[in-house]
């Protein structure tokens, strides 16, 4: 038998509390990184911002919703080019406000662009948007030819 | 990408304090709070005493995928929006009104009179 030296209980080596550790970072890396709070994603860029959008995807539209809170309809730009979808706008502080009136600021302004990439190509022809209670929504419809098809296989 | 989707159906609303810009005018304070995507019935605005506190939780949740649609990409999670302000001796009470546009709520709160610069006169 090999001489151990003594240690209090909890100080021995015990795997499963390792196992335990690597699992709550795996959770912990899941929960932050895969789901990102949009605008609230401030960090090197301190001070720049851009919307979170949601992009979903149906057999013949794709929708995509994005949060611009603050904005009027036409300072929001929209354009489409194949299966690229460019979402572009400045968000202005009102003019008549000066800065020594201000209590606290903390809502971001300035220009954002987000060039994003649609799982089908889009008929930018038949676009719909809507910007309402800040949330803009757009209904992309799908091109014929990008649509999924069903292929009959007949078996002899 | 199953568990992802999964996780996102089953998030629960995170509860958060909105952004605000709060600046002084002459006559009342304005409070900005950023609340995207509510509806004025989703929102309300209590004041107990000297505490004014606004509430915001979507009724239909952000994190609900619309009918016939499938997941891509989520980045915009279901949120409530919780914020308690501690008003002053100055603002009257009785005039505070808010409006809700373009996700933003917009509240005024005017001045009593009382706090309001006066001008004396000067007698000969």
């Amino acid at each position: 038998m090999a001489i151990i030296p003594w240690r209090p209980k909890e100080m021995w080596w015990d795997p499963y509390r390792d196992l335990e550790a690597i699992q709550n970072e795996m959770n912990r890396m899941f929960d932050s990184s895969l789901v990102k709070w949009g605008d609230r994603d401030v960090g090197l860029l301190e001070g720049a911002w851009s919307p979170a959008i949601d992009i979903y995807d149906s057999k013949d539209n794709c929708l995509v919703k994005a949060d611009i809170p603050g904005m009027k309809k036409d300072e929001i730009e929209v354009s489409v080019h194949g299966d690229t979808l460019i979402i572009k706008g400045e968000k202005k502080q009102e003019k008549e406000t000066k800065e020594k009136d201000f209590i606290r600021t903390e809502r971001f302004y300035g220009a954002f662009n987000r060039a994003i990439r649609l799982p089908a190509a889009v008929d930018a022809a038949k676009v719909s948007a809507s910007y309402k209670n800040g949330v803009l929504e757009l209904v992309l419809p799908k091109k014929e030819e990008s649509k999924p098809k069903q292929l009959k296989i007949d078996i002899k | 990408m199953a568990i992802i989707k999964r996780k996102v159906q089953e998030y629960q609303p995170r509860v958060i304090q909105p952004l605000v810009n709060i600046r002084e005018e002459e006559k009342e304070i304005i409070l900005e709070a950023e609340m995207a995507g509510l509806t004025k019935d989703d929102i309300s605005l209590d004041l107990k005493g000297n505490e004014l506190t606004l509430k915001g939780k979507s009724g239909r949740g952000d994190g609900t995928i619309p009918k016939g649609y499938t997941v891509v990409h989520k980045e915009r999670c279901p949120l409530e929006y919780i914020r308690t302000f501690i008003i002053g001796e100055e603002i009257d009470k009785n005039r505070i009104d808010a409006q809700y546009e373009n996700g933003i709520l917009k509240v005024r709160l005017a001045k009593s009179e009382a706090a309001q610069p006066k001008k004396v006169e000067i007698k000969e």
